[in-house]
């Protein structure tokens, strides 16, 4: 059954294909193979238990080389001479495991020796510390675990990780209990290995941290200290967990040990010290964290949190406590003075209690610490440098005097004379160190002189409200909140960004939020680095530069313009970590433009949430930029004139325009006071220099010159328009009256829409009316550069998908202040075109939100102008006021001739060149259409007159000046009469035989369009609406190409076609094979025949065939394309007789559309024996007698029947005959000349 | 390891030539005979012929990108991961190009106005369809499925 299908239907076979194979092949064999393998090793590890666990893992993760290295590393730490507590072999080759294998350990001892040993641990502890009995505890049970619990040899004996903030005392908590319980013989070693995490905070870090741990791993210390747990980047805490939870941690490169440092080494396995796995040695781990458990937890996971097996949080102190350990540090502080000023030092109860009172929170006992050292010695020292002060023995009594804030202090065993009190306030203002803190008046004073920014001082000012609400909150004992101070400062170029950093950093110092308050100003350049993996390293680098003080990034937005610059997003992401970890150390400020910084923003979505401060540097009013020239001007030293100030204001005023940011505000200020200064040097060089050394006045200022504005003499220039030139006084008589009301403080609503539409045909003005329109707005007022910038649909559209808008705002904001001037606007809206509607929409929208700052004029032909307008809304309402732009009239085109001839420096040599000008712009006129170009036309007629002209000179001997410089009559007739070429049509009739009635047609046609020609000339009316289509009906052969051909030369030459191009086609040149496709290939063909003939040959057979056939839209396309273009094509439509008789019928709108149709009758025999004659004689044979009557009687029988052919008839059997002539010649010898020209009757045959 | 790499890289410029140029053209080799016989029944209908030059394109580019996925070595992985493919590209190639050639025979015959000529040519054009499909029926038929989908046992 199958088989037959296939045979019927083959396609079956691919049925049967998918069905046995399925439609994608699957990998069998691979698929098996891996769930073999995987199938063994799960049973490898499932057999290999215990001691052997090592062995497995390396096994499972596929490679042998592992064991046998790990083996050369184990054997190489054995030999390492700082293994002193584990001095086992490799734990993998160890059937035992327990810790009880420990050389001189006490891991065999007994519990109750253990806890003996543990309780003198505890005692020690708290006699060390004071305070934290809780914490030594919980320590204390941290260290004993594994001593209970035995964890495997490889693992770290203990995680514990210890919560508390700087200064609570885990450092001293750690280090006194490592002491003890090496005392008590619990551990091997007193040391203690340190890492700091956040030293480590980049990827690139990660080697440096491994060689780090490396050595920590392979110190004889027993307890290894992670400190800043919370900054450990994730590639460090992987490694962490790794080691805390399998006590392993394989390399993904290849290390060596060298000399007990890890190096990166790119040599093979089998090198001798090669090492590829990190073991935890059976250490404790303790990490050490200031924030608490949950964010730990948060940032590092659950598996880090799984690892540690204790959490040790370290108590509050109560003010008893806190009492107990300043005493103790006192004590260590007096021991200290003793040591270094030789001061036995003593104190009062009050200053213990004021020094206690100096613990923070936030801080702990290092405030207390920071206290003793900044202030305490600092006072105490001076006092030894300033006083004579016997070396040793002398004991000073500190005390803290409430009522006066100060603390003093005096020698307690100054015999002689007065015992003498210093406040240490007063010594440590008396010493010589350069201040650190900057006094608040001071900055508020220079935050006050900045001008303008209200906006910017207002959120400063508001900061320091918080940061004194939140410092009571604290004095209170409650919780004291930072809010972010990390600010974006958007703006344009100079609007003083800069400047407010620098306050901002100085005032936040100055407050108490920043500690040391400097301003680190850096840009892309010091962020980014060159190389990959070094922009996080770099960036680091500057942040840490930057703690402390105020990290400024200008023009930020240039860090990362768009998602594929790694390096910027590298530096972004940098940035933002530190900003995490950082927090209340420093405060990042971005600066950059508004918009692009918002691009900016929107680039990087975390970084907008960070930087909840946005303040918006706006623009200076004309005013604050003359406070600012004022100012400028003073701080160099130099004063400005009164009289100059209005003329500071207007060159101000019109530098600011919203929308566009080059005006550069601040900066442009000082150079214009700069360039003031520099013209005035040179003014006061020439003369001698006066007391008025310092004085700016108005000279030195380049103020632009206003001259009046004259509309009257602008418009002057002008020729013709006088209707635009109307319209323009209008306007300016409106803007007038605008300013008087404004003058007299009457408010009208004066926001008319300004936009133009100027509509008419190319040259006739445009753009020098746009030109004269912005000269007139900037005199007016309404424009501040009054620039005109001219483009045309190319210079708004992009080529890519979303890029228009773009290009259409660059070109829109380049315009702002003066005028856009949209040529061909109509071009943008042409159907299809998704991007010129773009450009359309982004215009409207421009326009609305900067009314006012700019003035739209968009140009075009007045027809697809209007269509244009219809086709979106919003133009139509934000275009009020059309202009149409008239075509020039003939004396009008011949002023302007005129007027570009002297412009030239030519002249007319006299009246009849004159007359002639006047002539050739008469007949230019008429015949012009809307694309000859109005003006540019006659710029090429004069181009055109100039050449003739120079031809002319060139060739006379002895010229005058005179003569090189005129313009002859001939000169000018020249252009005429290139053109006018005579066409005799009767020497084209000459050739061809018969055809009366259409030589008669075409006779008469050619007579009346000599009369039009005539009319015109004459400036009369014309009839132009007369139809010169044809339709030439006729058996083949009767000489329709031949006749089309005549006229299209017939029509070139009387000036009515502009060529003589002659398109011939037929039915398969218009139709096409698929819908849609006929319109646009007959469009094609017309176009091809546009300005000459088109001949449609066989031209009924586009309406043959059925209701579907495309050729009735052939048809529809050519009849619309006719009437568009009337005057510019000629259609001719040619067929068999009957057959277009029955096309016209069926096709009744064609007959109006083609008023002359012309018969072309069947050729009489004796013409076609004439015809034949000819034919012979023109391709050089001769005719005898006899083959002559044969070919007349041939012809006579012939032209008797239908469908004959004619003239085509005629020629086969010429060729016929030739054919047969050369045939009964190629069998003679010795031919004659006369013989190859001969035609003999044999050879006349009939076709 | 190096074996890998190379085979994941040969895997996927497979999987792109696949997407970019074959995708469409298989698009195109199954679409093509229809498009071929709605000519010829325009034809038909109409009564003017329409040399239509874009099937046969159409045709050489697909037999082009796909004919060149089964010559080079390295793009033939496409063929062994589509068991179909080989068989599809077979029967649709000839199956279009049976039907162009119809379509040729068909627009020779409509080139003159003449209702007998035309009729015979009709005529002679079906005749060739079905005598070109029962020979690739034959094919099928005669031919295993492996040996029309080459697919190594």
């Amino acid at each position: 059954m199958s088989k037959w299908l296939k045979l019927i239907l083959p396609e079956y076979v691919l049925y049967q294909i998918v069905k046995k194979y399925g439609f994608m092949r699957k990998r069998h064999r691979r698929d098996q193979n891996m769930s073999y393998e995987s199938e063994t090793s799960s049973s490898k590890s499932q057999h290999a238990t215990g001691s052997s666990n090592s062995r497995t893992r390396s096994c499972a993760s596929g490679t042998c080389s592992t064991n046998r290295n790990h083996h050369t590393s184990s054997a190489k730490n054995s030999s390492s001479p700082n293994r002193k507590s584990n001095g086992s072999p490799h734990p993998a080759s160890r059937s035992n495991n327990t810790p009880s294998g420990r050389a001189s350990h006490p891991g065999s001892m007994s519990k109750e020796k253990l806890d003996a040993k543990l309780d003198s641990v505890r005692t020690m502890m708290r006699k060390e510390l004071l305070a934290q009995n809780e914490s030594i505890d919980e320590m204390i049970i941290a260290f004993k675990r594994p001593f209970i619990t035995k964890p495997a040899l490889y693992k770290p004996r203990n995680s514990i990780l210890i919560c508390g903030h700087q200064g609570s005392g885990r450092s001293l908590l750690v280090l006194k209990m490592v002491q003890s319980l090496y005392k008590e013989g619990l551990l091997s070693s007193a040391s203690i290995a340190l890492l700091a995490m956040n030293l480590y905070p980049t990827t690139s870090q990660k080697p440096l941290f491994l060689k780090d741990l490396y050595k920590a791993l392979q110190s004889s210390s027993d307890v290894i200290v992670f400190n800043n747990i919370e900054q450990a980047h994730a590639d460090s805490a992987q490694i962490l967990i790794q080691l805390m939870t399998t006590g392993i941690y394989q390399f993904t490169e290849r290390y060596a040990d060298k000399n007990g440092d890890l190096v990166v080494t790119s040599d093979g396995v089998l090198q001798k010290n090669a090492i590829d796995i990190l073991e935890s040695q059976g250490k404790y781990f303790i990490f050490m964290t200031s924030s608490s458990e949950k964010s730990i937890l948060e940032k590092l996971g659950v598996v880090f949190m799984r690892g540690i097996y204790d959490v040790i949080i370290m108590d509050g102190y109560d003010l008893k406590e806190i009492l107990l350990i300043t005493t103790k540090m006192l004590q260590d502080f007096s021991i200290y003075i003793k040591d270094t000023l030789r001061f036995t030092l003593t104190y009062t109860a009050d200053f213990k209690e004021y020094c206690a009172s100096k613990y923070k929170k936030n801080e702990g006992f290092t405030a207390i610490h920071r206290f003793m050292l900044e202030s305490v010695y600092r006072g105490i020292a001076e006092y030894k440098v300033r006083h004579s002060v016997t070396d040793g023995g002398t004991t000073l009594i500190i005390n803290y005097d409430k009522g006066q804030d100060d603390m003093t202090i005096m020698e307690s065993d100054r015999m002689q004379g007065e015992v003498q009190v210093f406040s240490i306030k007063t010594l440590i203002a008396k010493s010589n160190r350069a201040h650190t803190g900057v006094r608040i008046e001071d900055v508020k004073a220079e935050l006050d002189n900045v001008i303008g920014l209200q906006k910017v001082k207002d959120f400063i000012l508001d900061l320091e409200h918080n940061i004194e609400i939140q410092r009571h909150r604290e004095e209170q004992g409650q919780k004291m909140t930072t809010i972010s101070g990390h600010m974006i400062f958007a703006g344009n170029p100079g609007t003083g960004k800069t400047m407010m950093a620098r306050i901002v950093a100085k005032y936040l110092k100055a407050i108490g939020m920043l500690s040391s308050g400097h301003l680190r100003e850096v840009s892309r350049s010091d962020l980014v680095g060159q190389y990959v993996g070094h922009t996080a390293k770099q960036t680091n680098e500057v942040i840490q530069s930057a703690m402390g003080g105020i990290l400024f990034i200008d023009e930020a937005y240039a860090l990362c313009r768009d998602k594929h610059d790694t390096f910027g997003l590298e530096a972004v992401d940098a940035l933002v970590k530190a900003m995490e970890d950082y927090r209340d150390n420093f405060i990042v400020i971005l600066a950059g433009y508004s918009e692009e910084m918002e691009q900016f923003l929107k680039n990087n979505p975390g970084l907008k949430s960070r930087f909840p401060n946005i303040i918006e540097f706006e623009d200076y009013s004309a005013s604050e930029m003359l406070e600012i020239a004022k100012n400028t001007a003073q701080s160099k030293g130099y004063t400005i004139t009164p009289e100059c100030e209005k003329g500071l204001l207007n060159l101000f005023e019109r530098s600011q325009i919203p929308g566009r940011n080059d005006s550069g505000n601040g900066r442009m200020v000082r150079n214009v006071i700069e360039a003031a200064i520099l013209k005035q040097s040179r003014r006061i060089t020439k003369d001698t220099p006066t007391e008025a050394m310092s004085l700016l006045l108005v000279d030195d200022f380049n103020f632009e010159t206003f001259e009046k504005f004259d509309l009257e003499q602008q418009l002057s220039t002008i020729i013709g328009l006088e209707s635009v030139k109307d319209f323009m006084r209008e306007q300016q008589h409106m803007l007038i009256a605008n300013q008087k009301r404004q003058a007299m403080g009457i408010t009208v609503d004066t926001t008319q829409s300004l936009n133009m539409i100027f509509t008419g045909n190319p040259g006739t003005g445009k753009t020098t009316i746009a030109r004269v329109v912005a000269s007139m707005f900037k005199d007016m007022g309404l424009l501040k550069s009054g620039h005109l910038v001219e483009v045309d649909r190319s210079g708004l559209v992009a080529e890519y998908v979303g890029h228009t808008a773009k290009k259409t705002e660059e070109v829109f904001r380049s315009a702002l202040g003066g005028i856009l001037f949209v040529d061909e606007a109509y071009a943008l809206a042409s159907s299809n075109d998704s991007f010129g509607r773009e450009a359309i929409d982004t215009l409207v929208k421009l326009i609305e939100d900067y009314r006012g700052q700019i003035l739209v004029i968009l140009a075009g032909y007045k027809r697809e102008m209007q269509e244009f307008m219809k086709s979106n809304s919003g133009l139509q309402s934000r275009f009020a006021l059309i202009i149409h732009f008239p075509d020039y009239t003939a004396p009008e085109l011949y002023a302007i001739a005129r007027k570009m001839i002297n412009a030239k420096g030519l002249f007319l040599a006299n009246q009849q060149a004159d007359d002639a000008l006047n002539s050739v712009m008469i007949q230019a006129h008429h015949t012009a259409n809307e694309a000859s170009g109005n003006g540019r036309m006659v710029r090429n007629i004069i181009e055109k007159i100039l050449r003739h002209q120079s031809a002319r000179v060139a060739n006379l001997e002895h010229a005058t000046k005179e003569m090189m410089m005129s313009i002859e009559a001939s000169d000018i007739q020249k252009e005429q009469a290139t053109k006018q070429e005579a066409y005799n049509l009767e020497a084209q009739f000459t050739p061809i035989i018969g055809l009366n009635p259409v030589k008669d047609y075409i006779r008469s046609l050619a007579a009346r369009l000599n009369m039009q020609q005539q009319r015109k000339q004459m400036g009369l009316d014309l009839d132009t609406t007369q139809s010169l289509h044809m339709i030439f009906t006729g058996n083949p052969g009767t000489g329709k190409t031949m006749m089309a051909r005549t006229i299209a030369d017939l029509l070139f030459h009387m000036g009515v076609l502009r060529s003589n191009t002659f398109i011939e086609t037929d039915r398969a040149g218009l139709v096409a094979g698929y819908v849609g496709q006929t319109a646009i290939k007959t469009t094609e063909k017309i176009m091809e025949a546009m300005d000459g003939i088109l001949f449609i040959d066989e031209a009924y057979a586009l309406s043959q065939g059925n209701q579907h056939d495309f050729g009735r839209e052939a048809i529809d396309t050519l009849v619309k394309l006719m009437d568009d273009h009337r005057d510019r094509l000629v259609v001719i439509l040619a067929g068999y007789s009957s057959n277009m008789h029955q096309f016209l019928q069926v096709n009744p709108g064609l007959k109006s559309r083609f008023p002359n149709i012309m018969e072309f009758p069947d050729y009489q025999a004796s013409e076609l024996m004439q015809i034949a004659e000819s034919l012979y004689r023109s391709k050089g044979y001769e005719l005898t007698q006899q083959a002559r009557e044969k070919l007349s009687l041939i012809l006579e029988t012939a032209s008797n029947t239908e469908w004959f052919g004619n003239g085509r008839y005629v020629r086969n059997i010429y060729e016929a005959s030739v054919n047969r002539q050369s045939l009964r010649l190629s069998h003679v010898a010795g031919l004659t000349k006369q013989m190859l020209i001969t035609i003999d009757h044999q050879d006349i045959v009939e076709v | 390891m190096h074996s890998r790499t190379s085979e994941i890289i040969l895997n996927f410029i497979a999987i792109l030539y696949f997407i970019v140029f074959m995708s469409l053209f298989i698009v195109v080799l199954a679409v093509l005979p229809s498009m071929t016989w709605s000519n010829i029944k325009m034809i038909r209908s109409t009564g003017f012929s329409m040399p239509n030059n874009d099937v046969v394109v159409m045709l050489a580019m697909s037999a082009f990108f796909m004919g060149l996925a089964s010559w080079i070595p390295g793009l033939r992985r496409i063929y062994k991961k589509l068991p179909w493919l080989m068989a599809f590209f077979k029967i649709f190639f000839f199956n279009s190009l049976l039907f162009i050639i119809a379509l040729y025979v068909m627009n020779y015959g409509y080139s003159v106005i003449d209702a007998h000529r035309n009729t015979i040519f009709y005529i002679l054009t079906l005749c060739i369809l079905v005598a070109g499909r029962l020979l690739l029926g034959l094919y099928a038929m005669s031919h295993s499925i492996e040996r029309i989908g080459e697919i190594e046992p």
